[in-house]
């Protein structure tokens, strides 16, 4: 069984799932800006385009780690 | 005029005129001595260089002929040329001078301007999950890196005989399908006019090799994809086609700890014995595409190329999937 492939099989499918949901999240997060005219409302839009952009940074960074780690493991086994 | 007969005519002159111009400039880049090392072959043979500066020009005769043709989408065609111009002019710049490792993404970031100042950006790009989402102020902001983050992927994956050309064929013929189906008419042209080139590039560049685009071949490619993206109103499939490249890109940058050059890379990703590419054993080694696909045992250049787009086939139909199940 050809590990590479199947490895790289395994990032996209999860890399597929990062992009949708780092789509949604950030567009979901970006709405309020700019449609509501409230300082408020403008506030709260940052905060959350933040704390998206801080949660997919988070989630992306797991997946580095978690891909290093395949690698390594494959490396010394092979 | 019908549309099949203006996109066979598209393809058409992308694809002659780019052969044409490569059959011209290869012999030439030889005589003048422009010439690349082939180091994934045991011999090392000396590879035309630059051969991107006929692929460049293919793409400009291209969206001549589309803005000529197709009034409707004159002013997206002249626009992608000129964002792909600036890159090419980035690529051309680095490969005479070498720009480093963070000056050349840097500067490629400009390949942007064109589309932000252009306005034709429709800052309402469908998602998945959202559908037709409202993106005022990250949408200019996206649409001005873009195409100078595709323009370094690209880059970053223009290693072996063919990938970089065949890769990007494959994202474009899924975009055009998606086109197709969303009854997207600019992206069905859009799409079209860089397939030609793309191909007649492809036929050169192919395993082995008699030409290399150089830097300035696939900065341009890169820019020109993105732009289509986003001129094109693609940009979440393209997000999704072009998964592998975001890969590459990511684990690059966050491998070797930053924008680098190949030169300055002290640990290679790979090694070659022979006709065979094997990823470097070293756990510090960069981790690539290619590295990647050559974790556990080393395999021969054209079996990773063909890999690598069966790769790029599989998110193609993730992108379809998601357009057609979830957007």
């Amino acid at each position: 069984m050809d590990k590479g492939l199947l490895l790289s099989l395994f990032l996209i499918l999860i890399a597929w799932i990062l992009v949708i949901s780092g789509l949604y999240l950030i567009a979901e997060a970006l709405v309020p800006i700019g449609t509501q005219g409230k300082l408020s409302a403008e506030i709260a839009g940052t905060l959350k385009v933040i704390g998206a952009f801080l949660l997919l940074g988070s989630l992306l960074y797991i997946w580095f780690l978690l891909t290093k780690y395949l690698v390594v493991r494959i490396k010394t086994k092979s | 005029m019908n549309l099949t007969i203006i996109l066979a005519a598209i393809l058409m002159v992308g694809y002659l005129s780019t052969e044409l111009l490569l059959r011209l400039f290869i012999p030439r880049l030889k005589s003048a001595g422009i010439l690349g090392e082939d180091i994934h072959k045991p011999d090392k043979p000396k590879i035309a260089e630059r051969g991107g500066y006929a692929l460049v020009l293919g793409i400009i005769i291209t969206q001549i002929v589309v803005s000529v043709a197709v009034r409707q989408i004159q002013k997206y065609s002249l626009i992608l040329l000129c964002s792909t111009l600036i890159a090419a002019i980035v690529g051309s710049l680095d490969d005479m001078i070498d720009l480093g490792g963070k000056l050349k993404p840097l500067l490629s970031l400009l390949s942007g301007l064109p589309l932000l100042t252009s306005g034709l950006l429709y800052p309402r790009p469908v998602l998945p999950l959202i559908g037709r989402a409202r993106l005022h102020y990250a949408y200019p902001i996206a649409a001005l890196l873009l195409p100078g983050v595709f323009s370094n992927a690209i880059n970053m994956i223009d290693v072996l005989n063919g990938m970089m050309a065949s890769n990007s064929i494959i994202i474009l013929l899924f975009l055009s399908i998606i086109s197709i189906l969303s009854g997207n008419y600019g992206g069905i042209i859009l799409t079209t006019s860089l397939l030609g080139p793309l191909i007649g590039f492809y036929r050169f560049n192919k395993y082995p090799a008699k030409v290399f685009s150089g830097n300035v071949g696939s900065l341009s490619i890169g820019s020109c994809l993105a732009s289509i993206a986003i001129l094109g109103r693609l940009e979440a499939s393209f997000a999704i086609a072009s998964v592998p490249l975001l890969i590459t890109g990511f684990m690059i940058i966050t491998s070797v700890g930053g924008f680098k050059e190949k030169k300055e890379m002290k640990i290679r990703p790979v090694e070659v014995h022979g006709n065979i590419i094997k990823a470097n054993p070293d756990p510090r080694a960069p981790i690539t595409l290619v590295s990647l696909l050559t974790l556990d045992k080393g395999k021969e250049e054209p079996r990773i190329v063909l890999e690598s787009n069966l790769l790029f086939i599989i998110s193609g139909i993730l992108a379809l999937l998601t357009y057609l199940f979830l957007t």
